[in-house]
């Protein structure tokens, strides 16, 4: 029995020693041979990844959505990341500049005024620019363009919940501008195509690009005999009237391949559907996991510079800090926190990068000009005591140091006119709180404010708790008026019984729709009973004008009204983050759409 | 029992519908699908909103979202009406989210779940039989420890240590004496405890440990046998007939020659095999492999059913598992003769365990070994945080249950008669306390595919979890009702499998 024991009790010693440790064995007894060099000792291994082995040049960007859809422009495919893999895959006639600057590709082709009055844009698409099977990319492309970017052939119209006609192509765009365009005309060499206007319209060159559908592959799949089928149909086909619409069968199956057939979370087996005009080709798509692109060959332009650019979608934020650091990421452009940025600031000894700058988005509080408000001194009397740069600090100032508030209405920091609107309007009177000045202003009285705001997010929670207590100190009686998710909205919209509302809006950066849509006295976004006759044409100007000096000239003097009439104040821009590895070269921070792939052409390993 | 069974889906069928109301209206009420239009900017902000609306049906009153719900999913299980879950806000089909997410979810659910059943209920019975023991402590104590943590910090930990900080280490692969010393005093005392000895034994196999662990772990540093693993003939065999005797010892009891010396054979037919199988396994698929482990079992049974004796059975068994695990061995060794080109392939750059995703993007090994390899790598840490977890409410479910059989008369009858501890522990005590901990298991596997929604989400992992997740931060009805459907068909099935499981195993309960 005891021997039986002690043979037992050395076994399972031996066992558990050599599982938890696991035994050498004579590698030269096996047959098989696992690897090329085996004993060699992986001189690849190291932390900073190298070109690998292959002398294959790839980098991989991790992003936060997974990718739905080749055509972003549709509804359905209007997401983030579907647009910014597009960057990669589809060629472009112009692209915007981390200094939110347009820059027409001309390696590409063009896009000219050959007309003030009428306005007349001339697209033009250069010979050497082709699909990926070679077929050139052309006029039929361009109308095809103008046709959903326009939606010319549209009939649709809603009255008192009633709706009639069609509305073919559903383009997530706004068609402010081309949708006062007429039929346009194709150019003889068949690669361009001119768009005439009927009124002017501001925003001209930035209003229509390439599709990232093939019009070929568009006409075939809605059973036309060919691309110049297509073209006919848009020739021939009347322009939509919502009055008397009439079905346009071929029209609906033309605009049905359109909205559905390039929506996939997986490469489907019809290579047509996922065609590419850009530097970067689609390769193999994990559904949910990951995306792979290769260098088109067949791309007109300059050859991007890598081989092949991977996307890894990773939802949380330090997933994607922990994946920089153990080399499954190369990019990451994560939503940051004092946190995020703090960690990230401790990986750059260990060989990455880490850029900052303002995102697009920024917070503001608007007065509803209505109620204590609906008197210009009560306004400015409680826009001298929101604290403006203590919201600053508090916010942003853990993760940029320095920071100041925005102090535009129309322009963000990154913008080159910026500076000259800061300085025409008079937004340096209210950097500083000025109690004294508030309650000179309130002459006595304490008019009761409720502020409106998400109080599920913590930068609009401390804004509201600082200018509380602010303002309190001026005469101002602050209620909260914090709402949660889902609700704040509503009410913001709606019109509650709030007197101000703390709440953000994202720039486009270029572009000139910012100032009818929100501040008009009829924008649709205008939610705060603002109403200036004087801005109001301004607005109605800008819309029109096409020399850009002049709109920004415009726009400064809107801006200059906004803060005479003491509209609200801008708070803050978010901050924005992007950390590579340092041999990841040419990352350049970009706060607009679509961030680090504004450049992808250009980036590569070195 | 057939009229139980109708009756007992009958109710399920109920309880599915009342709380399929409760979810859809509770999920209507409490999200709102236009929150991020309405405070737009954007200057077609009223036509996104309107085809939102219509994408959804805003627009129809509620209960008539709901029946128009109830009725495609309907379809799903009436024959002759079509199947229809919906589609989600970006217009993909709910069904189609729902195959994918059910493969993923299971790839990271279904390993975990059985190591930490079977591991969880080894270290429960282990536990109850040295009672108020050091060893009983210490596993208690680290059992909770785990439990409580929130997985989402053990998670940050593991990829901070088990990724990050492991694949720095291998790029060196050296082990220092120290640490060293530190893991054989830790294996050392953790098996002391468990076999519970007198301290002058213990100490000496603590002693003995730390020499061993001193020992191989230099050894292995020095060798680099962590950038070119490899078991070998050798080790199998040596590995194999440690098996064979742990083993023999607690299913048939060492005296039992027969039983020993086949379970010696099956490791005498495995190291034999050794070479030859190599080239079959080179062309393996992992079918194949399915295909050899039932020839394992087989050859067992034969092996076992020709030692004869008095008691066959035991034999039976105890090659078959020495067979099983043998064949485990070998496959083991072929997996880690690939490691090497694994970690130098230049998608994986020398660094193999991975914090994110399911699979290397863009890696195709071309064998089943490379990427059963890349499968393992995504795998490891998802895994140890489930077990982790999961190892304390099995462990402390089968130390309870354990200890109330041990305290059973007819385990006193059975001592009483002279059995050796072996057949009172493993044959009498043992096997009642499985009753109970089935009906544990089978509840719990029903709720495994709800379960591992933060740990999906914290490794990036895009299954039935993340699902859920986005379908509820997008306000998006339809997949957060396909999670539901599915996770609750799954707990309402093994609920009612539970209970007549029940029945089956424990003759004295009666389904009616």
């Amino acid at each position: 029995m005891k021997h039986t024991k002690n043979t037992a009790l050395l076994a399972a010693l031996a066992l558990t020693a050599c599982m938890s440790t696991a035994c050498t064995a004579d590698r030269s007894s096996e047959t098989s041979k696992p690897s090329a060099d085996s004993g060699k000792v992986a001189d690849t291994a190291t932390a900073s990844a190298a070109p690998a082995k292959d002398g294959k040049k790839s980098i991989t960007i991790a992003e936060t959505n997974a990718f739905t859809s080749m055509n972003s422009d549709s509804k359905t495919g209007n997401k983030d990341i579907n647009s910014k893999v597009g960057a990669a895959m589809f060629a472009s006639l112009f692209t915007v500049t981390p200094e939110l600057k347009v820059k027409i590709n001309t390696e590409i082709g063009n896009i000219e005024k050959i007309s003030d009055s009428p306005l007349k844009v001339k697209y033009s698409v250069k010979e050497t620019t082709k699909w990926s099977d070679g077929n050139p990319v052309d006029a039929g492309d361009l109308m095809l363009a103008w046709a959903f970017n326009s939606g010319y052939y549209d009939s649709y119209k809603k009255v008192k919940g009633k709706e009639t006609g069609t509305q073919y192509f559903k383009y997530a765009g706004s068609k402010d501008g081309l949708k006062d365009s007429l039929l346009p005309v194709i150019g003889e060499d068949g690669r361009s195509i001119t768009v005439e206007y009927t009124k002017p319209f501001a925003d001209w060159q930035i209003t229509m690009n390439l599709p990232s559908t093939p019009a070929h592959v568009v006409a075939k799949r809605a059973k036309l005999a060919d691309e110049n089928a297509l073209i006919e149909l848009f020739k021939k086909t009347p322009k939509g009237n919502p009055e008397a619409p009439v079905e346009e069968p071929q029209m609906a199956a033309v605009a049905k391949v359109w909205n559905e057939d390039f929506n996939f979370k997986s490469l489907p087996d019809d290579k047509e559907l996922y065609l590419a005009s850009g530097p970067f080709i689609a390769k193999e798509i994990v559904k949910d996991q990951s995306m792979t692109m290769v260098r088109n060959d067949k791309f007109g332009g300059t050859p991007a510079k890598l081989d092949e650019v991977t996307v890894r979608y990773i939802s949380d934020v330090n997933t994607a800090i922990t994946a920089l650091e153990n080399g499954e990421a190369d990019v990451i452009a994560p939503q940051p926190s004092a946190d995020t940025l703090t960690r990230l600031d401790k990986l750059k000894p260990k060989g990455f990068n880490v850029h900052r700058g303002d995102e697009m988005a920024y917070d503001h509080i608007d007065l509803t000009i209505d109620g204590p408000f609906k008197d210009k001194a009560v306004r400015e009397a409680f826009m001298h005591c929101v604290p403006r740069q203590q919201i600053v600090d508090l916010v942003v100032g853990p993760m940029k140091p320095g920071s100041k508030p925005l102090n535009s209405q129309l322009f963000v920091s990154s913008v080159p006119g910026y500076d000259k609107a800061i300085a025409a309007n008079s937004s340096s009177d209210f950097n500083a709180v000025n109690i004294e000045k508030s309650k000179e202003l309130l002459n006595g009285k304490t008019p009761a404010v409720k502020i409106l705001y998400f109080n599920g997010n913590p930068n609009r929670l401390n804004s509201f708790t600082l200018i509380r207590e602010s303002c309190k100190k001026a005469g101002f009686d602050i209620q909260d008026g914090g709402q949660p998710k889902g609700e704040w909205t509503k009410t913001l919209v709606a019109g509650g019984d709030h007197h101000a509302s703390i709440f953000g809006w994202v720039s486009g950066g270029v572009g000139n729709s910012a100032l009818g849509q929100i501040f008009k006295s009829t924008g649709g976004s205008n939610f705060t009973k603002f109403n200036s006759p004087a801005l109001d044409q301004l607005a109605e100007k800008l819309a029109e004008t096409l020399d850009p000096a002049e709109q920004d000239r415009i726009k400064t003097e809107a801006d200059k009204i906004l803060f005479e009439e003491r509209y609200g104040l801008p708070l803050f821009q978010s901050v924005g983050v992007v950390a590579h590895k340092e041999n990841v070269k040419g990352i350049q921070y970009m706060p607009a759409s679509p961030g680090v792939w504004w450049n992808i052409d250009k980036l590569t390993v070195g | 029992m057939l009229m139980y069974v109708l009756r007992r889906f009958g109710v399920a069928l109920l309880v599915m519908l009342a709380t399929s109301a409760v979810v859809y209206f509770l999920l209507a009420v409490g999200t709102d699908p236009l929150e991020e239009l309405r405070a737009s900017s954007d200057p077609n902000r009223e036509e996104l909103i309107r085809e939102r609306i219509a994408v959804l049906n805003l627009d129809k009153p509620l209960p008539q979202r709901y029946l128009m719900w109830l009725q495609g999913a309907a379809g799903c299980a009436v024959p002759g009406m079509t199947c229809d879950l919906g589609q989600t806000i970006d217009q993909a089909s709910v069904a189609g989210a729902l195959q994918s997410g059910l493969v993923q979810t299971l790839r990271m659910v279904v390993l975990a779940s059985f190591l930490s059943m079977s591991l969880g209920t080894c270290l429960g019975v282990v536990t109850s039989l040295r009672q108020y023991s050091l060893f009983d402590y210490g596993s208690t104590f680290m059992a909770f420890l785990f439990f409580s943590l929130p997985i989402f910090w053990l998670a940050v930990l593991l990829k901070q240590f088990g990724a990050v900080k492991f694949n720095d280490f291998l790029q060196h692969a050296t082990i220092g004496i120290p640490v060293s010393i530190g893991i054989g005093l830790v294996v050392g005392l953790v098996v002391a405890g468990a076999l519970g000895r007198p301290l002058k034994q213990s100490a000496l196999i603590v002693g003995v440990s730390v020499v061993a662990h001193v020992a191989i772990l230099q050894a292995i540093s020095a060798t680099g046998w962590l950038k070119t693993p490899s078991l070998g003939m050798h080790f199998i065999s040596l590995l194999g007939a440690a098996t064979a005797v742990g083993v023999t010892s607690v299913i048939a009891g060492l005296r039992n020659r027969r039983a020993l010396f086949s379970s010696l054979t099956m490791v005498a037919i495995g190291a034999a095999i050794y070479l030859p199988i190599q080239q079959l396994l080179n062309i393996s698929t992992f079918g194949t492999l399915v295909i050899l482990f039932f020839v394992t079992i087989a050859v067992g049974l034969v092996v076992g059913h020709l030692f004869g004796g008095y008691d066959r059975g035991q034999n039976r068994a105890v090659a078959a598992v020495t067979g099983v695990v043998v064949g485990g061995l070998i496959t083991v060794d072929k997996f880690m003769l690939h490691w090497e080109q694994y970690t130098n392939h230049p998608n994986i750059k020398g660094r193999p365990i991975a914090t994110t995703g399911a699979q290397t993007p863009n890696f195709n090994g071309g064998s089943l070994w490379m990427n059963g390899l890349d499968l393992f790598t995504h795998v490891a840490l998802p895994t140890t945080a489930l077990v982790l977890i999961g190892l304390a409410m099995y462990s402390r479910y089968a130390r309870a249950t354990m200890l109330e059989t041990l305290s059973q008369d007819y385990v006193r009858t059975a001592r009483a008669k002279g059995l050796s501890e072996r057949v009172v522990v493993v044959k009498h005590a043992f096997r009642n306390t499985l009753v109970p901990i089935s009906t544990v298991i089978a509840m719990t596997i029903g709720g495994l595919l709800g379960g591992a929604v933060i740990t999906e989400r914290i490794f990036s992992w895009s299954g039935m979890g993340s699902l859920f997740m986005s379908g509820l931060t997008n306000a998006d009805p339809n997949p957060v009702m396909g999670f539901w459907l599915v996770t609750s068909l799954m707990a309402m099935t093994f609920i009612i499998i539970a209970d007549l499981l029940y029945a089956v195993l424990d003759p004295r309960v009666k389904v009616s």
